[in-house]
Protein backbone atom coordinates (compact mmCIF):
# COMPACT_ATOMS: atom_id res chain seq x y z
CA UNK A 1 0.00 0.00 0.00
CA UNK A 2 1.18 3.43 -0.91
CA UNK A 3 2.14 5.99 1.61
CA UNK A 4 0.31 9.42 1.46
CA UNK A 5 2.51 12.12 1.71
CA UNK A 6 1.11 16.34 2.58
CA UNK A 7 2.73 18.58 0.19
CA UNK A 8 3.56 21.67 1.70
CA UNK A 9 3.48 24.90 -0.10
CA UNK A 10 6.93 25.51 0.48
CA UNK A 11 7.34 22.51 -1.38
CA UNK A 12 6.19 23.79 -4.10
CA UNK A 13 7.02 27.37 -4.00
CA UNK A 14 9.20 29.16 -7.18
CA UNK A 15 12.26 28.73 -6.89
CA UNK A 16 11.06 25.69 -4.58
CA UNK A 17 14.36 22.32 -5.21
CA UNK A 18 12.45 19.44 -7.09
CA UNK A 19 13.88 17.18 -4.71
CA UNK A 20 12.96 13.15 -4.88
CA UNK A 21 11.16 13.05 -2.36
CA UNK A 22 8.65 15.63 -3.77
CA UNK A 23 8.84 12.80 -6.83
CA UNK A 24 7.91 9.93 -4.61
CA UNK A 25 4.87 12.12 -3.36
CA UNK A 26 3.93 12.59 -6.76
CA UNK A 27 4.00 9.09 -7.87
CA UNK A 28 2.51 7.64 -4.69
CA UNK A 29 -0.24 9.96 -3.98
CA UNK A 30 -2.59 8.66 -6.45
CA UNK A 31 -2.17 5.67 -5.52
CA UNK A 32 -2.42 6.29 -1.96
CA UNK A 33 -5.60 7.92 -2.48
CA UNK A 34 -7.13 4.63 -4.56
CA UNK A 35 -5.95 2.36 -2.18
CA UNK A 36 -7.35 4.57 1.02
CA UNK A 37 -4.19 4.91 2.86
CA UNK A 38 -4.08 6.17 6.52
CA UNK A 39 -4.41 10.08 5.78
CA UNK A 40 -5.25 10.55 2.17
CA UNK A 41 -8.15 11.90 0.85
CA UNK A 42 -11.14 10.02 0.86
CA UNK A 43 -12.60 9.83 -2.48
CA UNK A 44 -16.36 12.07 -2.48
CA UNK A 45 -19.51 9.98 -3.53
CA UNK A 46 -20.25 12.87 -5.83
CA UNK A 47 -17.02 11.78 -7.88
CA UNK A 48 -18.37 7.89 -8.07
CA UNK A 49 -19.86 7.12 -11.50
CA UNK A 50 -23.43 5.89 -11.67
CA UNK A 51 -23.04 2.48 -9.77
CA UNK A 52 -26.00 1.33 -11.26
CA UNK A 53 -24.99 -1.57 -13.55
CA UNK A 54 -28.31 -2.41 -15.33
CA UNK A 55 -32.11 -1.55 -14.24
CA UNK A 56 -35.39 -3.14 -15.78
CA UNK A 57 -38.52 -4.78 -16.50
CA UNK A 58 -38.10 -8.85 -17.54
CA UNK A 59 -40.89 -11.12 -18.57
CA UNK A 60 -40.48 -14.60 -20.73
CA UNK A 61 -40.06 -12.75 -23.76
CA UNK A 62 -37.53 -9.82 -22.42
CA UNK A 63 -34.65 -10.79 -21.14
CA UNK A 64 -31.75 -8.21 -19.25
CA UNK A 65 -28.13 -8.62 -19.83
CA UNK A 66 -25.05 -7.02 -17.91
CA UNK A 67 -21.69 -7.78 -19.53
CA UNK A 68 -18.12 -7.19 -18.62
CA UNK A 69 -18.66 -7.16 -15.34
CA UNK A 70 -15.59 -9.19 -14.21
CA UNK A 71 -14.07 -6.22 -13.00
CA UNK A 72 -16.71 -6.12 -10.16
CA UNK A 73 -16.56 -7.99 -6.84
CA UNK A 74 -19.76 -8.05 -5.26
CA UNK A 75 -22.68 -7.12 -7.05
CA UNK A 76 -26.14 -6.20 -5.00
CA UNK A 77 -29.29 -7.41 -6.67
CA UNK A 78 -33.17 -6.53 -6.34
CA UNK A 79 -35.51 -8.03 -7.90
CA UNK A 80 -39.43 -6.88 -7.31
CA UNK A 81 -42.64 -8.91 -9.01
CA UNK A 82 -46.65 -8.51 -8.42
CA UNK A 83 -47.20 -11.25 -11.02
CA UNK A 84 -48.10 -14.40 -9.33
CA UNK A 85 -46.50 -17.61 -10.21
CA UNK A 86 -43.89 -16.32 -11.74
CA UNK A 87 -40.22 -17.55 -11.27
CA UNK A 88 -37.23 -14.80 -11.67
CA UNK A 89 -34.54 -16.40 -12.82
CA UNK A 90 -31.05 -15.77 -14.02
CA UNK A 91 -27.74 -17.50 -16.16
CA UNK A 92 -24.18 -16.58 -16.17
CA UNK A 93 -21.80 -16.69 -18.92
CA UNK A 94 -18.05 -16.78 -19.38
CA UNK A 95 -17.72 -15.52 -22.93
CA UNK A 96 -19.79 -11.99 -22.12
CA UNK A 97 -22.84 -13.14 -23.76
CA UNK A 98 -22.29 -15.31 -26.42
CA UNK A 99 -23.00 -18.59 -24.92
CA UNK A 100 -24.60 -18.87 -21.59
CA UNK A 101 -24.81 -21.52 -18.89
CA UNK A 102 -28.47 -23.02 -17.41
CA UNK A 103 -31.09 -21.02 -15.99
CA UNK A 104 -30.88 -21.01 -12.25
CA UNK A 105 -32.98 -19.65 -9.07
CA UNK A 106 -36.55 -19.14 -9.17
CA UNK A 107 -38.57 -18.67 -6.10
CA UNK A 108 -41.47 -16.54 -6.11
CA UNK A 109 -44.45 -18.32 -6.67
CA UNK A 110 -46.48 -16.10 -4.96
CA UNK A 111 -47.46 -12.45 -5.63
CA UNK A 112 -45.61 -9.60 -4.55
CA UNK A 113 -42.26 -11.39 -4.52
CA UNK A 114 -39.12 -10.33 -3.44
CA UNK A 115 -35.68 -11.15 -4.46
CA UNK A 116 -32.87 -9.09 -3.14
CA UNK A 117 -29.44 -10.57 -2.33
CA UNK A 118 -25.40 -10.38 -3.85
CA UNK A 119 -22.82 -12.11 -5.82
CA UNK A 120 -19.30 -12.60 -5.35
CA UNK A 121 -17.90 -12.93 -8.62
CA UNK A 122 -13.97 -13.02 -6.55
CA UNK A 123 -15.36 -16.14 -4.05
CA UNK A 124 -17.93 -16.80 -6.37
CA UNK A 125 -20.42 -16.93 -3.34
CA UNK A 126 -23.61 -15.63 -2.84
CA UNK A 127 -26.34 -14.90 -0.37
CA UNK A 128 -29.93 -14.40 -2.42
CA UNK A 129 -32.94 -14.45 -0.88
CA UNK A 130 -36.64 -14.82 -2.22
CA UNK A 131 -39.61 -13.27 -0.27
CA UNK A 132 -43.13 -15.26 -1.30
CA UNK A 133 -46.11 -13.81 -0.64
CA UNK A 134 -48.89 -16.05 -0.45
CA UNK A 135 -52.66 -15.92 0.28
CA UNK A 136 -52.55 -14.59 3.38
CA UNK A 137 -50.52 -11.93 2.90
CA UNK A 138 -47.88 -14.33 4.93
CA UNK A 139 -44.21 -13.65 3.61
CA UNK A 140 -41.98 -16.82 2.99
CA UNK A 141 -38.17 -16.60 3.23
CA UNK A 142 -36.15 -18.61 1.36
CA UNK A 143 -32.42 -18.62 0.64
CA UNK A 144 -31.31 -19.39 -3.15
CA UNK A 145 -28.20 -21.75 -4.09
CA UNK A 146 -26.64 -20.29 -7.24
CA UNK A 147 -24.11 -22.12 -8.65
CA UNK A 148 -21.29 -18.87 -10.14
CA UNK A 149 -18.74 -20.40 -12.72
CA UNK A 150 -15.20 -19.71 -12.91
CA UNK A 151 -14.65 -16.60 -14.88
CA UNK A 152 -18.13 -15.49 -15.09
CA UNK A 153 -18.14 -12.04 -16.72
CA UNK A 154 -21.73 -11.67 -18.10
CA UNK A 155 -25.10 -11.98 -16.04
CA UNK A 156 -29.07 -12.20 -17.69
CA UNK A 157 -32.74 -12.18 -16.21
CA UNK A 158 -35.91 -13.53 -17.02
CA UNK A 159 -38.77 -14.68 -15.62
CA UNK A 160 -39.70 -17.93 -16.52
CA UNK A 161 -43.47 -17.26 -17.61
CA UNK A 162 -45.54 -14.89 -18.23
CA UNK A 163 -44.87 -12.84 -21.54
CA UNK A 164 -46.26 -9.53 -20.01
CA UNK A 165 -43.91 -7.98 -17.65
CA UNK A 166 -43.27 -9.57 -14.70
CA UNK A 167 -40.06 -8.78 -12.51
CA UNK A 168 -38.11 -5.23 -12.35
CA UNK A 169 -34.95 -5.76 -12.01
CA UNK A 170 -31.85 -3.83 -10.42
CA UNK A 171 -28.44 -4.25 -10.25
CA UNK A 172 -25.44 -2.10 -8.53
CA UNK A 173 -21.90 -2.58 -7.64
CA UNK A 174 -21.01 -2.51 -4.02
CA UNK A 175 -17.37 -3.59 -4.53
CA UNK A 176 -14.78 -3.87 -7.37
CA UNK A 177 -11.69 -6.83 -7.35
CA UNK A 178 -8.59 -6.86 -6.34
CA UNK A 179 -7.29 -10.16 -8.45
CA UNK A 180 -7.83 -8.61 -11.94
CA UNK B 1 -39.32 -30.50 -28.20
CA UNK B 2 -39.94 -27.34 -25.68
CA UNK B 3 -41.59 -24.30 -27.57
CA UNK B 4 -39.54 -21.55 -29.34
CA UNK B 5 -40.21 -17.93 -28.61
CA UNK B 6 -38.60 -14.78 -30.11
CA UNK B 7 -37.41 -13.23 -26.98
CA UNK B 8 -35.67 -9.48 -27.04
CA UNK B 9 -32.21 -8.87 -24.21
CA UNK B 10 -31.57 -5.71 -23.70
CA UNK B 11 -27.85 -5.79 -23.10
CA UNK B 12 -25.50 -3.35 -21.07
CA UNK B 13 -21.96 -3.24 -20.81
CA UNK B 14 -20.93 -2.42 -17.51
CA UNK B 15 -17.32 -1.14 -19.45
CA UNK B 16 -19.01 1.29 -21.59
CA UNK B 17 -22.38 1.59 -20.39
CA UNK B 18 -23.39 1.11 -23.85
CA UNK B 19 -26.70 -1.02 -24.38
CA UNK B 20 -28.12 -2.74 -27.44
CA UNK B 21 -30.81 -5.14 -27.73
CA UNK B 22 -30.56 -8.13 -29.57
CA UNK B 23 -33.03 -10.62 -30.93
CA UNK B 24 -32.94 -14.39 -30.42
CA UNK B 25 -35.24 -17.47 -30.64
CA UNK B 26 -35.20 -19.06 -26.94
CA UNK B 27 -36.85 -21.91 -25.58
CA UNK B 28 -40.27 -20.84 -23.47
CA UNK B 29 -39.35 -21.39 -19.91
CA UNK B 30 -41.60 -24.41 -18.17
CA UNK B 31 -44.89 -23.18 -16.94
CA UNK B 32 -43.16 -23.39 -12.90
CA UNK B 33 -44.93 -26.19 -11.16
CA UNK B 34 -45.12 -26.00 -7.23
CA UNK B 35 -43.34 -28.89 -5.76
CA UNK B 36 -44.76 -30.57 -2.56
CA UNK B 37 -42.39 -28.45 -0.73
CA UNK B 38 -43.50 -25.26 -1.85
CA UNK B 39 -47.39 -26.23 -0.95
CA UNK B 40 -46.20 -27.76 2.58
CA UNK B 41 -44.31 -24.66 3.07
CA UNK B 42 -47.15 -22.54 2.09
CA UNK B 43 -49.42 -24.24 4.49
CA UNK B 44 -47.23 -23.97 7.35
CA UNK B 45 -47.02 -20.58 6.90
CA UNK B 46 -50.11 -20.11 7.25
CA UNK B 47 -50.90 -22.36 10.19
CA UNK B 48 -48.13 -20.34 12.01
CA UNK B 49 -49.82 -16.79 10.65
CA UNK B 50 -53.54 -17.95 11.77
CA UNK B 51 -51.67 -18.47 15.59
CA UNK B 52 -49.75 -15.66 15.33
CA UNK B 53 -52.76 -13.64 14.32
CA UNK B 54 -53.77 -14.54 18.20
CA UNK B 55 -50.46 -13.14 19.56
CA UNK B 56 -48.62 -16.85 19.95
CA UNK B 57 -45.48 -17.08 18.73
CA UNK B 58 -46.36 -20.46 16.06
CA UNK B 59 -48.84 -23.35 15.64
CA UNK B 60 -46.84 -25.37 17.58
CA UNK B 61 -46.56 -22.72 20.45
CA UNK B 62 -50.37 -22.35 20.51
CA UNK B 63 -50.95 -26.70 20.43
CA UNK B 64 -48.89 -26.34 24.03
CA UNK B 65 -52.00 -23.93 25.66
CA UNK B 66 -54.02 -27.30 25.08
CA UNK B 67 -53.90 -28.50 28.55
CA UNK B 68 -53.39 -24.74 30.16
CA UNK B 69 -55.35 -24.03 33.45
CA UNK B 70 -56.16 -21.15 31.55
CA UNK B 71 -59.62 -21.94 30.11
CA UNK B 72 -59.50 -19.30 27.48
CA UNK B 73 -56.06 -20.11 26.39
CA UNK B 74 -56.85 -23.77 26.08
CA UNK B 75 -59.87 -23.03 24.13
CA UNK B 76 -58.10 -21.34 21.47
CA UNK B 77 -55.68 -23.99 21.25
CA UNK B 78 -58.36 -27.07 21.03
CA UNK B 79 -60.03 -24.77 18.27
CA UNK B 80 -56.63 -24.56 16.66
CA UNK B 81 -55.52 -28.30 16.43
CA UNK B 82 -59.08 -29.15 15.40
CA UNK B 83 -58.53 -26.24 12.43
CA UNK B 84 -54.70 -27.40 11.72
CA UNK B 85 -55.61 -31.66 11.37
CA UNK B 86 -58.92 -30.19 8.94
CA UNK B 87 -56.40 -28.85 6.97
CA UNK B 88 -53.65 -30.94 6.99
CA UNK B 89 -55.94 -33.77 6.01
CA UNK B 90 -57.48 -31.71 3.21
CA UNK B 91 -53.58 -31.02 1.63
CA UNK B 92 -52.90 -34.69 2.20
CA UNK B 93 -55.83 -35.83 0.07
CA UNK B 94 -54.71 -33.47 -2.08
CA UNK B 95 -51.63 -34.91 -2.65
CA UNK B 96 -52.82 -38.47 -2.49
CA UNK B 97 -55.43 -37.63 -5.50
CA UNK B 98 -53.86 -34.42 -7.21
CA UNK B 99 -56.49 -32.73 -9.16
CA UNK B 100 -56.10 -31.39 -12.85
CA UNK B 101 -54.71 -29.16 -13.25
CA UNK B 102 -52.56 -28.75 -9.93
CA UNK B 103 -53.63 -25.62 -8.58
CA UNK B 104 -51.12 -22.58 -7.52
CA UNK B 105 -50.17 -22.95 -4.04
CA UNK B 106 -52.08 -19.11 -3.48
CA UNK B 107 -55.47 -21.12 -4.49
CA UNK B 108 -54.80 -23.86 -2.07
CA UNK B 109 -54.24 -21.49 0.75
CA UNK B 110 -57.25 -19.94 -0.03
CA UNK B 111 -59.29 -22.69 -0.46
CA UNK B 112 -58.10 -24.06 3.00
CA UNK B 113 -60.43 -24.59 6.03
CA UNK B 114 -61.24 -21.04 7.87
CA UNK B 115 -60.68 -21.75 11.65
CA UNK B 116 -63.20 -20.89 14.37
CA UNK B 117 -61.97 -19.23 17.26
CA UNK B 118 -63.88 -19.82 20.71
CA UNK B 119 -66.06 -16.39 21.68
CA UNK B 120 -63.79 -14.75 24.26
Amino acid sequence: MADWFNITDSAVDPDAPLTSELGYAWRDNPIAISEGSIGAPRVNPKALANGTLICGVVSAGSFLAATSINPFKRIMMRCDSAAENSKLQLSFSTDNGSNWGAWQAGQGTGTSSISMGWIDLQSRTSAVFSNNKVGTGQSLFSQETITIPLNTNAIRFRASTGIELSWCVRLWVLEGRSDV
Amino acid sequence: MSDMIEVETTVVSALTGETRIIRTMEPLGAEPTPSVEDFRAAVQSHIDATAQSRLYDSGNSIATYATSTNQSWAAEAQAFIVWRDAVWSQVYALWADPPDPQPTVDALIQSLPTIEWPDA
